[in-house]
């Protein structure tokens, strides 16, 4: 995707509706955020704006850059013939898709994947082949998306993207500040032409003081991701640190089996019978205790404090800045909400700057 | 490189070779239509046995040879791949995907001497070095081999040793730690063997395989010997999943071992291994 310049219009509020409806004239599948029977945001294939919710909705459960990079992926099947060779069959291509709904903070990730999948070589196929599928349509946050976000603290974050979007829809009083950063997002523009008015400063005046507004209202606004990166770069954690980690780590690895931006995947291959399977490709997390198993079975020693440097490292150190562009954090809170422990990253800062008798995050700094 | 990478290429297996009980050397031939494999030794390759799964192994034979290759495979009681690997028979197919990694820089070091230490299973990866450098013999300087294994009979590629031990343009050093009844040749660790070496420090390129155990006394007494950290090469091992970059499995602080290595150069690997042992 070359960048391109934004170009900016305006939606007035009213003909948000018929916008949404002309979506499903593409043709194309739309995945869209709904509503669990229990309130939970799942993000979905939808067949209709009824299906949708639109308007006032947290954060999704499960980020939806899962539908670019799913957390279980078949690299392809296989035949098993005896005497001849196997037949290999890669799966067919994606069908183009458009995710409506996707917060910044997900954009952000997939602009993280991206960076991580394509740019750094080799390519991964896999991954592109979806990616060049997926027409990503912003609806940046008014209002803090959860409970436990924390966008602002990390590089490239912040309740409006400000790149790795196709198309972000603002709401600003009456209009949305409708913005088209590529040539996928310049097809929507097209499709709402007659809906489209011209933006004003003033909105985009507006826009500013109410990110503002919502950078308040966080969870924590003083996460300081940054700071946590320069010690962890350095090597300047203090003793003891990663135990206090590990204290309250179970090991489950759902920090970063629910983190968008979270990549390391483990491979096998699935038996169907009758000489037939699959490989596949799933989600792994290096905070199991199964994660840095060798050859022939056996783990070596690596304690549940090793795993959790390892986890901030990768996530927070320089080394990996330049392979996803970005910090392995884009302040999404799913850890937060996830973690037993209470380790969510922006205590796993706090403890990084801070030293293991620190506080507990949010004692200090809840609004 | 693309990842169409993660789709393996096929091979068949046209020779399998019992090194020791637990060791067999496989030769593998791609179809004619493929374009052949076209490595650096140190690389190494991807095999897949289909259902079961897939591993990294060293490439082990002549890089000359494009459409046959070799690789010598320990089974482990429990290995997800290596068990149904010695299961299999000559006419099987596996799959394989690379070459992968960066290799030793051979190239590179054309002029100077070489050493080249092997413990054990560190052989494979060394003996394609030491194919491409005798049939390069006057690009280089002294090539030396010392091989240490724990017997004997652990040895690979007694074949081969033994022409390397009667051939004039290598100076082929073996030693185990224990010997038996067929053995006459030295007995110890490959250290005792490096100490006897006259080695011309500062044109010294040395490429190593081997257990850590094995090759950190060594290194020390390299750099008596004045031989630059930066002039020792190690092949290191690790579990990698994918090969190229992606998987996360064989990540040590900055370095992927997968593309970043598997060689690399020794004041390298200090930093990997203190990383690991500051533990936490």
């Amino acid at each position: 995707m070359p960048p391109t310049e934004i170009e900016v219009y305006a939606l007035p509020a009213e003909r948000f509706v018929a916008a949404v409806d002309r979506l499903f004239t593409l043709g194309e599948k739309i995945i869209a955020p709904t509503r669990a029977p229990r309130g939970d945001i799942f993000f979905r294939e939808v067949d209709s704006r009824e299906q949708m919710m639109l308007e006032g909705f947290g954060n999704s459960e499960i980020s939806p850059a899962e539908h670019v990079r799913p957390s279980k992926e078949v690299y392809f099947s296989y035949q098993l013939r005896p005497g001849e060779p196997p037949v290999m069959t890669p799966p067919p291509a994606p069908e183009p898709f458009v995710i409506f709904g996707i917060r910044p903070c997900d954009v952000s990730a997939i602009f993280a994947l991206d960076h991580f999948f394509l740019e750094r070589n080799p390519r991964d196929d896999l991954y592109a082949r979806r990616r060049r599928a997926a027409t990503l349509i912003a609806l940046a946050c008014t209002e803090p998306a959860s409970e436990a976000c924390f966008c602002p603290c990390c590089e490239g974050g912040g309740p409006v993207a400000e790149e790795g979007f196709d198309v972000q829809l603002t709401r600003v009083g009456d209009w949305y500040i409708v913005e088209i950063a590529s040539e996928k997002g310049e097809r929507i523009r097209d499709l709402w032409k007659s809906l489209l008015e011209p933006a004003t400063e003033e909105m985009l005046e507006q826009r500013a003081e109410q990110e503002e507004q919502c950078i308040e209202q966080m969870f924590s606004k003083n996460a300081n991701i940054g700071a946590a990166v320069r010690r962890v770069s350095a090597g300047k954690v203090e003793p003891g640190t990663w135990d206090e980690i590990a204290e309250h780590c179970y090991s489950c690895g759902a920090c970063s089996f629910i983190c968008p931006v979270c990549t390391c995947f483990d491979v096998n291959d699935v038996d169907m019978g009758d000489k037939q399977g699959m490989r596949v490709r799933q989600v792994d997390s290096c905070r199991t205790f199964g994660y840095p198993r060798e050859a022939a079975g056996g783990v070596r020693g690596f304690p549940t404090a090793a795993r959790a440097r390892m986890y901030a490292n990768h996530k927070l150190s320089y080394d990996h800045y330049r392979e996803r562009g970005r910090y392995g954090c884009v302040g999404c809170g799913r850890c937060v909400v996830a973690c037993l422990g209470h380790m969510g990253m922006p205590t796993i800062a706090r403890l990084v700057r801070k030293g293991p008798t620190a506080k507990q995050e949010g004692q200090e700094t809840q609004a | 490189m693309r990842s169409e990478d993660y789709l393996p290429r096929l091979a068949r297996i046209e020779d399998i070779a019992i090194e020791t009980p637990t060791e067999k050397t496989f030769t593998l031939r791609l179809g004619e239509d493929d374009p052949g494999l076209h490595f650096n030794p140190g690389q190494f390759v991807e095999i897949s046995v289909l259902g079961s799964g897939e591993a990294p192994f060293g490439l082990a034979s002549d890089p000359a040879e494009h459409h046959a290759f070799q690789m010598t495979v320990r089974r482990y009681p429990s290995g997800v791949v290596t068990v149904p690997l010695h299961r299999m028979n000559v006419g099987d197919y596996l799959g394989m995907r690379g070459p992968l990694g960066n290799g030793f820089p051979l190239a590179d070091c054309t002029g100077r001497d070489i050493l080249i230490i092997a413990g054990g299973l560190g052989l494979p990866t060394l003996r394609a070095a030491i194919f491409y450098m005798l049939a390069r013999r006057h690009q280089y300087g002294e090539i030396t081999l010392l091989y240490g294994a724990r017997t004997p009979q652990d040895r690979l590629y007694k074949e081969t040793l033994r022409e390397w031990t009667a051939a004039p343009d290598i100076n082929c050093l073996q030693t185990v730690d224990v010997a038996d009844e067929s053995w006459d040749g030295n007995v110890g660790y490959v250290s005792a063997l490096l100490e006897q070496l006259r080695l011309q420090g500062d044109n010294t390129s040395v490429f190593m395989c081997g257990p850590m155990v094995m090759i950190r006394p060594l290194t020390s007494i390299l750099v008596d010997m004045g031989v630059a950290e930066t002039s020792m090469y190690v092949n290191m091992e690790a579990h990698m999943k994918c090969g190229i970059g992606k998987c996360g499995h064989c990540l040590v602080k900055s370095k992927y071992v997968c593309t970043d290595g598997p060689v690399f150069t020794y004041d390298q690997v200090r930093e990997m291994q203190a990383y690991h042992e500051a533990g936490h």
